[in-house]
């Protein structure tokens, strides 16, 4: 939660991309079953309903499973996102390219961003 | 299963403390009550538990007025830790005394936890600030009552009786079935913790924010404008907090397409966010006088 490039972030967004980004350095496996709320909630120091609030946008992203009665899983096919995720994701991925081109930023710069960017989910 | 306050009124000392003070209160909820050293947060727990006679207005909860109905005071617990009588009583006799006061009280409940601190049964003056603070949130969650009032909980506490506390406030709301109010004059404390904060200032309430909602709407930023003067368009919408040398830190409560348009249209030189604490979204209003 301290990741300081989600700092400016609400708290269950924060929470969100912790949990994507512990997917993506594998510290969570697909399959791995996610604290309850309660827990997790227990281990942020947060507020439940703001667990809550991350866990039911991962679910709707499609990036964790819930089973009734048995808890939420990373889910099994992170690629598999479908259509409409993608177009939003790149529509929004578009809209920040222009805004950092229109202020000046080199493309290379924002290739090194890019680089950077998913590398800190990584290391 | 709510609390309703509305227009309470208290005034001591012919000062009015408390005017047309109203909100609600829900089970599953944790609610910050935070406001300036002296503003009348205690006053504000002591009045709606009727420790302090209310001078106007009414408490209802679950739609029975507490005027009418004193029994149900006991659905609300609050501990006032400037008045504890039970200062020189050992533990076992303090949870039999809660017991006697509170119809739900679960002797059981408060044994275990007192066992999960490694507290015997000592007696409640002799233990450090540290354990006598659990004590208390221990009879609190003991109680059974379905609202719980805690003035100051955290405060002059280790990090680690800190976390306890913490973790037995996440428990006490997590099921959805009982609500918690924590008076803070620290917003640190409550960051994070509260789905909402109540916001006393002078007399009166003057916000009732749900912080989630307000943190995706709101930005800090650092920005630096190529001229000399601050736009206007960010004075109209945002909250000048600092300025040093050519940087000022602003903050927005609501950064939407049109306020962030409008700023890329001055072309800032720099424009970028920071960081967001509780603190920053109520420093214009605790700054004033």
């Amino acid at each position: 939660m301290d990741d300081p490039r989600f700092s400016h972030l609400a708290y269950y967004e924060r929470l969100v991309l912790e949990i994507k980004s512990q997917i993506l350095n594998g510290a969570l496996a697909v399959g791995d079953k996610l604290p309850s709320v309660r827990d997790m909630a227990k281990q942020m120091q947060l507020n439940p309903n703001t667990v809550a609030k991350a866990y039911k946008a991962l679910e709707a992203q499609q990036v964790i499973e819930v089973k009734p009665g048995l808890g939420s899983f990373v889910a099994e096919q992170l690629a598999g996102t479908d259509d409409k995720t993608l177009g939003t994701l790149q529509a929004r991925f578009q809209a920040v390219v222009v805004s950092a081109l229109t202020v000046g930023v080199p493309l290379t710069e924002l290739e090194a961003w890019l680089q950077d960017a998913a590398k800190g989910g990584i290391s | 299963m709510t609390v309703v306050v509305e227009h309470l009124e208290k005034t001591i000392f012919k000062k009015p403390v408390l005017a047309d003070i109203n909100f609600t209160l829900v089970p599953g909820e944790i609610v910050g009550l935070v406001g300036r050293n002296g503003v009348g947060k205690t006053t504000m727990m002591r009045t709606l538990v009727d420790q302090y006679h209310p001078d106007g207005g009414k408490i209802l909860v679950n739609d029975a007025d507490l005027g009418q109905v004193p029994e149900r005071r006991s659905d609300l617990f609050f501990l006032d830790a400037e008045g504890i009588f039970f200062k020189h009583w050992r533990l076992t006799k303090v949870g039999q005394a809660f017991q006697a006061g509170y119809p739900d009280f679960d002797l059981a409940a408060y044994t275990q936890l007192l066992a999960r601190f490694n507290l015997k049964d000592e007696r409640y003056g002799q233990l450090s600030k540290g354990y006598q603070a659990l004590v208390r949130v221990a009879l609190a969650i003991a109680s059974n009552a379905e609202f719980i009032l805690f003035d100051e909980p955290f405060d002059g506490l280790d990090v680690i009786i800190r976390q306890q506390i913490v973790d037995l406030v996440i428990d006490l709301v997590a099921d959805g079935k009982r609500g918690v109010l924590i008076a803070s004059h620290d917003l640190r404390e409550l960051d994070g913790l509260a789905d909402r904060v109540l916001m006393l200032k002078h007399e009166h309430l003057i916000k009732d924010i749900r912080l989630e909602d307000l943190r995706q709407l709101a930005s800090k930023r650092q920005m630096v404008f190529s001229g000399k003067t601050i736009p206007e368009v960010v004075k109209a919408n945002g909250h000048i907090l600092s300025i040093q040398g050519r940087v000022a830190i602003v903050l927005f409560e609501d950064y939407n397409d049109t306020v962030k348009s409008e700023i890329e249209a001055v072309n800032p030189v720099l424009n970028e966010a920071l960081p967001l604490q509780l603190a920053d979204l109520f420093i214009s209003e605790l700054k004033e006088d």
